[in-house]
């Protein structure tokens, strides 16, 4: 492996882009069942939608996190 | 076993996605694999937050997310001290004062050390033994796995050990530790991002920690106030037997001499990053109790206040609280950080064995002079062999009560010996390359006995655990003392009897001797020095024993 070139693609970018399609479709799922009369009981504090939120959130943090990264690969 | 939920298709498609990604790490980092270096160490490019990070993931497999929410519902926050005295001294430890010698230039593994500090015989015997504790621990996770799969999809045993290996082996044999070490940073925030949200939801259910202190006996819910008398908690064991038995000895005899987590910090970019790596990673080591012992003490309740059945299985504990809390997608995402914690685990064990078996088992003593190419695909081949042979060890895991126990059996009788010649040999130039052999054959075996004896009822339980009826646990810590002590005693015997090693040799294997390569220049300040990020986590450590007394 080069050690003087710094990587497109690096542990951070992949990372973020498990991160980023899991928040997009829990967060989806929340709103989701927003729109059910009858969602179900573990729904009932809205987990999906503002956890997904998180995980979309920490999703975007480990792209910024990849671009600055020196890792390896 | 009884299929508890049926996961739909959101679940279904977020677990697939992961094994797509984490396949896809294979096949992108095998690109890159050009030497047995790339393959083996990762090229040693990592810095200290990925290697610490790594560090960290390649133990947090099933030991971590089944086995110790399943010891705290047995035995309640005591269990928490596999995470404090019982890791974060022995982590600071490596970090601190072993490092140097481990990370030298002269030395890839810690059978390689072995062989330049003792001698080839010693060396042999570790790699020979390390390997076989490798296989074992990996059919742990894998059994883990497929106890995961049984539970929530209702697969078949049989067949859930076969997928979970398949992806395993396809992607450590194709790209090596850096497969691994990548895989491993992405598990350790999908484990993170996938179970703490359970716990947190299940602790707001039952009414917070005051709940659990109220519904809890005392000795469930403190760490010293009953290790007075080992008859005073439900683990059995008194202080002492923490301390030295756990603290000392299983600890020090895992962080600072297992491979598995040590060949992480290998991977580093330079002294510096080795040695911050397990530092680093014994901060996020201090938070897994909100995972995993809050988990087992919330189940508890549960089970209290019949919201949960009584568990048949303590290990089922953080099954059964992720599949009451979470709705359909976070399901899916609590089952995968569970998959992840135990793919890391398995993973983690196949990369270091495959490394200790092609470098000082078949370049040692079978092929000694061959391109480097070579070594890689023996390297690849190992993989292969290394999984097959640990599917057979998942179906010896499935017997035993469980997961924790198992494990702290085999590191009394691997781990705590060798933590005794290791111990002595770096800080003591007058031991002998014999000594050493002897010290951790006689120990290994005196473990073995003492297993066994127990086992069969050859002695009463007492004349080890020094209590009337220990548990298994108490009887791990204890059995780990009697190996170190045994070790110890023979060593120090075998090398005054022997001639003293020439001091020269020793240079950069003893401390006191090992080469000041670890601080770049521009690094003077305070405050990037390990041993103050050490000291750091050493408070952290004293606060949370003192909050939790």
């Amino acid at each position: 492996m080069s050690k003087s070139k710094k990587s497109v693609v690096n542990v951070w970018t992949l990372t973020s882009g498990l991160f980023i399609l899991y928040g997009t479709l829990i967060l989806g799922a929340g709103l989701y069942y927003l729109t059910q009369e009858t969602p179900p009981p573990s729904a009932q504090y809205h987990p999906s939608i503002w956890w997904g939120g998180v995980i979309l959130i920490a999703g975007f943090l480990f792209l910024w996190l990849s671009r600055r990264s020196d890792t390896a690969i | 076993m009884q299929v508890l939920i049926h996961l739909n298709l959101l679940d279904t498609v977020i677990i697939a996605v992961y094994f797509i990604f984490i396949l896809g790490v294979g096949v992108y980092t095998t690109q890159k694999i050009k030497t047995s270096a790339d393959f083996f160490m990762a090229g040693r490019r990592n810095n200290s937050w990925i290697a610490g990070i790594a560090f960290l993931s390649a133990n947090m497999g099933a030991l971590e997310l089944l086995g110790m929410s399943g010891q705290s519902y047995k035995y309640g926050i005591l269990t928490a001290h596999f995470y404090l005295i019982g890791a974060i001294p022995a982590m600071l430890f490596l970090g601190i004062f072993m490092m140097p010698f481990y990370y030298s230039k002269q030395v890839h593994s810690i059978p390689a050390y072995l062989k330049k500090r003792f001698n080839t015989a010693t060396h042999t015997l570790n790699a020979y033994t390390f390997a076989i504790m490798t296989l074992l621990m990996s059919g742990i996770n894998m059994y883990a796995m497929a106890l995961v799969f049984n539970v929530f999809l209702g697969w078949n045993f049989n067949t859930s050990v076969w997928v979970s290996s398949a992806t395993v082996a396809a992607y450590i044999s194709l790209g090596g530790l850096t497969s691994a070490i990548f895989s491993e940073v992405m598990q350790f925030f999908i484990i993170w991002f996938g179970l703490l949200l359970a716990v947190f939801l299940g602790y707001v259910h039952i009414g917070g920690w005051h709940e659990i202190v109220a519904r809890l006996p005392n000795n469930f819910t403190h760490l010293w106030q009953t290790t007075g008398h080992s008859s005073q908690n439900p683990m059995l064991v008194d202080w002492f037997a923490i301390v030295f038995g756990l603290g000392f000895v299983l600890s020090f005899g895992y962080w600072t001499t297992d491979y598995l987590v040590i060949q992480r910090a290998f991977s580093a970019k330079d002294m510096r990053s080795a040695r911050m790596s397990p530092i680093i990673a014994s901060f996020f080591k201090m938070l897994l109790p909100i995972i995993v012992i809050l988990s087992g003490l919330i189940v508890i309740v549960l089970v209290q206040s019949h919201e949960l059945p009584k568990l048949d299985r303590p290990d089922d504990a953080l099954l059964y609280l992720t599949n009451l809390v979470y709705p359909h997608g976070l399901l899916g995402l609590g089952v995968t950080a569970l998959l992840a914690g135990f793919m890391a685990g398995q993973a983690g064990n196949v990369s270091a064995f495959n490394t200790v078996f092609t470098y000082d088992i078949y370049r040692s003593h079978i092929v000694k002079q061959a391109p480097d190419q070579h070594y890689i695909k023996v390297g690849r081949v190992v993989t292969i062999v290394g999984i097959l042979i640990s599917i057979v060890t998942a179906y010896l895991a499935r017997s035993m009560p469980t997961i924790m126990e198992y494990m702290q059996t085999l590191f009394s009788i691997v781990n705590a010996p060798l933590f005794g010649i290791i111990l002595l040999g770096m800080f003591w130039s007058r031991i002998t390359g014999w000594g050493g052999f002897t010290g951790v054959l006689t120990g290994m075996l005196s473990a073995l006995l003492l297993y066994y004896a127990v086992e069969y009822h050859w002695i009463p339980s007492h004349w080890v655990a020094f209590t009337p009826d220990p548990s298994v646990m108490a009887l791990n810590f204890w059995r780990a003392i009697w190996a170190f002590v045994t070790t110890v005693v023979v060593t120090i015997i075998v090398s005054f009897i022997g001639v003293p090693p020439d001091k020269e040799k020793l240079t950069g294997l003893i401390y006191g001797s090992a080469q000041e390569e670890d601080q770049p220049v521009m690094i003077k300040k305070w405050y990037g020095q390990p041993k103050f990020w050490g000291f750091i986590s050493l408070l952290v450590l004293i606060v949370l024993n003192l909050i939790f007394w």
